[in-house]
């Protein structure tokens, strides 16, 4: 378990009052919210669609680093403890934002974020506001890698589909638009987390971020490079690249995970891609932390080349740079 | 007797209230063997916020009693829980509606029809290891001592047996969904913590009208 010592009835909402105060110029909590679980971007911008990203609380702060920067997630939504968010968190910050262009619910193919992003968007469009779901299912080996996609949960994928999607909606592009490329984003994405036994000296792919075990286990070396170079052939297998598809990475260093062993195993993959199909950028950094072993979460997107002018540059959350 | 009023399920319903919140350690040590470790504190978190609720005003009739109630847990608690346990609490309100005090054949239908909605929000049917198949059993207990027109105690208490077999009946199942089916095969042996919680709701109901 990890351990904090913030209280865990109050730390998503300690956790919100406290972005939105240290970062008053970017975030702001909903006024008068039930729960007191969202942040959004401000200024808002209700003249455009909007994203609105929703996870789990407690470890898994990526949602809240999002809407920190420019250019990310309008709005942020975290559960309390390891739980999804309540639907009518979502709600609320759907409701203060207040766009007629829509939204795009976005949140990690759990069965908590699924119903309550599903009831959201019922609740939604009581008041005649349209939105979309997008459960992002990247986790390649949270099932058997020959079950249907749709089965997968979500890892750290999302946030190809995020920045792209971002930034065009920033341009003007409708809710149909935005749906139909952020859902061929997602499925040009592929993720995993490996993670490293040093007692047993064992390389394992695909551990769940709540214990779930390992599926591939590799025991005839143990390194980075070694890792980084199942990892890349692993996911590259699962997405078969296309040739007008350029490939992007993103690492993220749980909270066990040293800062140089994930620099180190990510240019071990960017080297090694060289050689393959090479990596035109990977972006490591804290995303979430909510592993309590060894080890990274990684992903992959194969983007299309006509989108690729979206991922150019950079944006600096709080958390990370993407 | 075979009538419920308001006031006593107000009444009961804090009873469940208190058996939840009291069980919030073991949900947990279930949910954590064989999930994510959220389902006890969400729960404590649901029912608390209920039981402050229902201290705080007494409801006048049933219907508004259970769908604020159904309403305040989809608020509070997030999570699959937040969703499902709100949904056995309004998904049937149909059946209680201008009902005061309502019968036993009237709560039975209630249930019936929170159950079915449970199966179509959540595309869960019995088998998969969940909440649903300790709520099934229940309401198919339910339906049968209501068809027998039981006095209330008997009524409950079928619910109560019900719930408990369905919870009991999830230990040998390998879990098929949620967080808990990617453990695969380390879930059998153990119960669902969602069942756990169900079984509760209706012992503590049982309880009261005893």
């Amino acid at each position: 378990m990890i351990t904090n010592l913030c209280n865990s009835d109050t730390v998503s909402r300690d956790f919100t009052d406290a972005m939105a105060a240290i970062h008053s110029d970017r975030v702001a909590c909903v006024p008068g919210s039930f729960n007191n679980r969202a942040l959004v971007r401000i200024p808002l911008d209700s003249s455009r669609v909007n994203l609105i990203v929703s996870a789990g609380g407690f470890g898994a702060p990526f949602p809240d680093s999002m809407v920190t920067c420019d250019g990310m997630a309008d709005a942020s939504v975290i559960g309390g403890k390891f739980a999804a968010p309540s639907a009518y968190d979502i709600y609320e910050a759907a409701k203060y934002i207040n766009s007629d262009k829509g939204y795009l619910l976005i949140y990690n193919n759990f069965m908590g974020d699924c119903l309550n992003n599903d009831l959201a968007k019922e609740l939604m469009e009581i008041d005649g506001l349209k939105s979309t779901l997008i459960p992002y299912n990247d986790d390649c080996l949270s099932v058997d890698p020959t079950a249907p996609r749709e089965e997968r949960t979500g890892l750290l994928g999302q946030h190809f589909g995020i920045r792209i999607a971002a930034l065009m909606a920033r341009e003007g592009a409708d809710l149909e638009t935005l749906t139909s490329v952020i859902n061929t984003v997602r499925s040009r994405t592929s993720s995993m987390n490996v993670s490293f036994d040093e007692e047993n000296r064992l390389i394992e792919l695909g551990r769940g971020i709540s214990g779930e075990p390992a599926r591939v286990i590799y025991s005839d070396q143990f390194s980075l490079d070694y890792a980084a170079e199942k990892v890349y052939e692993f996911l590259l297998k699962d997405l078969s690249p296309k040739e007008d598809e350029t490939i992007y990475m993103l690492v993220n260093r749980p909270f066990n995970a040293n800062y140089e062993d994930t620099y180190i195993f990510a240019n071990a993959m960017l080297k090694y891609s060289q050689n393959r199909i090479p990596i035109r950028r990977v972006s490591p950094g804290n995303y979430s932390r909510h592993y309590n072993y060894y080890g990274f979460g990684v992903s992959m997107l194969c983007c299309p080349n006509d989108l690729t002018k979206y991922l150019q540059e950079q944006c600096c959350t709080t958390a990370y740079i993407f | 007797m075979n009538t419920i009023t308001t006031a006593q399920l107000q009444e009961a319903l804090l009873h469940v209230c208190d058996v939840i919140i009291d069980a919030e350690g073991m949900l947990t040590e279930l949910d954590t063997i064989i999930g994510d470790g959220d389902h006890g504190i969400g729960m404590k978190t649901g029912f608390s916020a209920l039981r402050t609720l229902l201290q705080g005003q007494q409801f006048s009739d049933t219907f508004t009693l259970l769908k604020e109630s159904g309403l305040m847990l989809i608020k509070v608690m997030g999570g699959t829980s937040g969703v499902i346990f709100g949904t056995m609490f309004i998904g049937g309100l149909s059946a209680v509606k201008d009902k005061d005090p309502i019968t036993v054949q009237d709560f039975a239908e209630y249930i019936d029809l929170g159950t079915k909605a449970i199966s179509v929000r959540g595309k869960v049917d019995r088998g998969a290891k969940t909440m649903y198949d300790a709520l099934a059993e229940a309401r198919d207990s339910l339906l049968k001592a209501a068809e027998e027109n039981a006095d209330v105690h008997a009524f409950f208490l079928a619910g109560a047996e019900g719930a408990e077999r369905g919870a009991e009946a999830t230990k040998p199942m390998q879990s098929r969904m949620g967080r808990s089916k990617n453990f695969r095969d380390r879930t059998v042996g153990h119960p669902d913590s969602g069942a756990v919680s169900t079984s509760l709701i209706f012992r503590a109901l049982s309880d009261y009208f005893s």
